[in-house]
């Protein structure tokens, strides 16, 4: 045990010495190595408890991760290859994914315009990423400049998917799959059904006992409702119920069981944040002359939004990952082209690459909007929690 | 005042129901133009509900009020009209924890006067100079003192040129060292000529700057009265009560 510490620098209070048997060499003078024992002993080994957990996943991790670094490296067979090749190596066949990710990616799309889908896409993720940087609402310009942006590119992505200007082959919207389609599945999906939700919630609490009543019903009835039957009923039902002459996109049926369903999920989640917004403030905007839509979209929205952005990226994700769903009324989105890959005759009986791969795409779109969430959070989420 | 000169705020027969029970039970009371009117009574007399009432963000249920001749009725459509020129100070500030001091004071101006940014970012500026916080324009509400708070939310109300003004207990929410800025705001208002009702038990305030005290009880106003003669001899032991209870702390 070291017989001293050194004193105290002069005019700061003594500090307390460790309990003797923690004592190590002096403070300044520990190493990284000690450093880093000093965190294990506080992080994996501070109890009986938390020192069998710290051994049981680290046998967890000696079990499992050799295994898949074996299949998913060393085992693993890359292009040129063929089934047979895989099938003898044993491990991932990667050469399936580099013979068919296109076609998983981009479904039906004719590949020689396969650049179109993949531009597409590219430009929507710019324009999101650049939407969701909060400089760009700092000052009332940059917001015009936002919105007047969308529309034009909105239109431009439509020709691009689409054709028939400029030189470029039309290709019809049965044909588009893949990426493309679960990307505006979801946006669409998620841009109108938190519209949708914004109305619902404040019909809830709307002082109008029919809107009430007709806000509290649907939202409870699609609250009750598996996504899956809405989804076959708009499919399966929808074409019979409407006259012969009348038919909808199958894209449009989904499309609008999305939006109603997610809807519903959002607007309790809006109404919460509505729950908790002080009668104070809607009184201080009614005192000033606000009506109602402006004290609503100026005053109580704008809070409520910032309180309730956890829950909302949650059904975000939730709703992003439900789009496969549609594989049930036989849409080829992302999970239906990786199927599709499943019963490619020349790599028949490989399941897990293709789905191994669009796991990752959804891995990182979804990471990337909690990560966003937390730093929304971070920024705005103590702002709006006022009493 | 000349006798002719109508009041600015004219009540007759005002009545508030909650339910069973009758928080305002038949209200007269004018008010005139540049009268400085402190409202006081225990708690429950119905001096908020009055307040609310005076610029309709409640509802009355029976009697009329009229700010300078037109009938206040959310039926007629005008209490949306008048209640941009009424200002209002509340005991819990209620200042919009999103926007900035500032935004505070413009989004009204913007809104419903229509006023452009420049306009309404000078009148801002102007009233938050007034109660003695422009240096604090671009923070938000939450980082401010509660006086300084309510200083804002006076100024966000003074940003709209209300033709009157309405305080509901607009101290009793803050500390001790903190009441004597609000007060000199309010006081320094009250010199300007602006046409008051206070809601408040700072008989101090009363002293100073009111012309008239209105004592409430149970819905209906029992004594009104300039302060010297309100504070001089007091018959009413309800009175006598509220005055020795308010001192006693
Ligand atoms: N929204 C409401 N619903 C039901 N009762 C109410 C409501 N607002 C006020 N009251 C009742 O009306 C009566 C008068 O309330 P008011 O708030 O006007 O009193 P006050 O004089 O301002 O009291 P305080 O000094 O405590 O603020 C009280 O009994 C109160 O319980
Ligand atoms: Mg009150």
């Amino acid at each position: 045990m070291p017989a001293a510490f050194p004193p105290p620098a002069h005019g700061r209070p003594p500090a307390l010495p460790n309990p003797p048997d923690r004592a190590g060499p002096p403070r300044v003078e520990r190493g990284l190595v000690q450093r880093n024992l000093a965190w294990a002993r506080a992080n994996l080994f501070a109890g009986p408890w938390n020192t069998l957990l710290t051994l049981l996943v680290v046998a967890l991790l000696l079990w499992t991760v050799p295994a898949l670094l074996d299949w998913a490296v060393f085992d693993a067979t890359l292009a040129p290859a063929d089934i047979g090749l895989c099938m003898e190596r044993g491990g991932a066949c990667w050469a399936m994914l580099q013979d068919t990710w296109r076609m998983i990616l981009f479904g039906p799309y004719p590949p020689a315009e396969h650049w179109r889908p993949a531009l597409a896409v590219g430009l929507f993720a710019l324009l999101v990423v650049i939407s969701l940087v909060p400089a760009m609402w700092l000052t009332a310009g940059r917001r015009r400049l936002l919105l007047a942006v969308w529309p034009p590119t909105l239109l431009v992505l439509a020709v691009l998917m689409h054709g028939g200007v400029a030189g470029l082959p039309v290709v019809e919207t049965r044909l588009w799959g893949g990426l493309p389609l679960t990307v505006i599945l979801a946006s669409v999906g998620i841009a109108f059904a938190f519209l949708l939700s914004l109305v619902l919630a404040l019909g809830r609490q709307s002082s109008m006992p029919v809107v009430r009543i007709v806000c509290i019903a649907y939202i409870e009835l699609m609250r009750g409702v598996p996504l899956i039957t809405l989804l076959l009923m708009a499919s399966i039902l929808l074409p019979l119920t409407l006259p012969a002459d009348v038919t909808i996109h199958p894209y449009l049926r989904a499309q609008l069981a999305f939006i109603l369903f997610f809807a519903a999920y959002m607007a309790e989640a809006v109404r919460g944040g509505l729950q908790a917004i002080p009668r104070g403030q809607y009184a201080a905007a009614k005192a000033m002359g606000l009506s109602y839509w402006q004290s609503m979209t100026r005053v109580i929205l704008p809070q409520v939004l910032r309180m309730i952005i956890p829950s909302m990226v949650n059904i975000f994700i939730s709703a992003f990952k439900d789009t496969s769903l549609v594989i049930v009324i036989s849409m080829l989105d992302l999970l239906g082209t990786a199927k599709a890959a499943t019963s490619n005759p020349q790599w028949w009986g490989l399941f897990i690459e293709p789905f191994a791969f669009i796991s990752a795409i959804y891995l990182v779109v979804c990471s990337a909007m909690s990560w966003y969430s937390r730093l929304l959070e971070r920024r705005y989420g103590t702002a709006g929690a006022h009493d | 005042m000349t006798e002719q000169a109508p009041p600015l705020v004219r009540v007759r027969g005002l009545e508030k129901r909650f339910g069973d029970y009758r928080a305002l039970a038949g209200i007269d009371l004018d008010i005139a133009r540049g009268e400085r009117l402190v409202v006081c009574g225990p708690s429950g007399s119905g001096k908020s509900t009055l307040a609310y009432c005076l610029n309709g963000l409640e509802p009355h249920d029976a009697g009329r009020i009229l700010i300078d001749g037109m009938p206040l009725d959310e039926e007629l459509g005008t209490a949306h009209e008048l209640r941009r020129s009424i200002g209002m100070v509340f005991q819990s500030f209620n200042l919009f924890p999103h926007l900035s001091v500032l935004e505070n004071c413009t989004l009204a101006p913007r809104l419903v006067l229509r006023l452009g940014e420049q306009e309404a970012h000078r009148r801002a500026m102007e009233n938050l100079e007034r109660v003695g916080i422009a240096d604090q324009a671009a923070k938000r509400p939450d980082r401010l003192s509660g006086g300084q708070q309510q200083r804002v939310a006076i100024a966000r109300a003074l940003c709209m040129r209300p033709r009157l003004m309405l305080f509901d207990e607009p101290t009793s929410a803050l500390d001790p060292e903190m009441v004597k800025e609000v007060l000199d705001v309010m006081i320094e208002l009250a010199q300007s000529g602006m046409t008051m009702v206070c809601i408040t038990h700072e008989m101090g305030f009363a002293r100073a700057a009111a012309d008239r005290i209105v004592f409430m009880d149970q819905g209906r106003i029992i004594r009104e009265a300039p302060p010297k003669t309100f504070f001089g001899d007091q018959q009413d032991p309800r009175i006598r009560r509220f005055l020795a209870d308010i001192t006693a702390g």
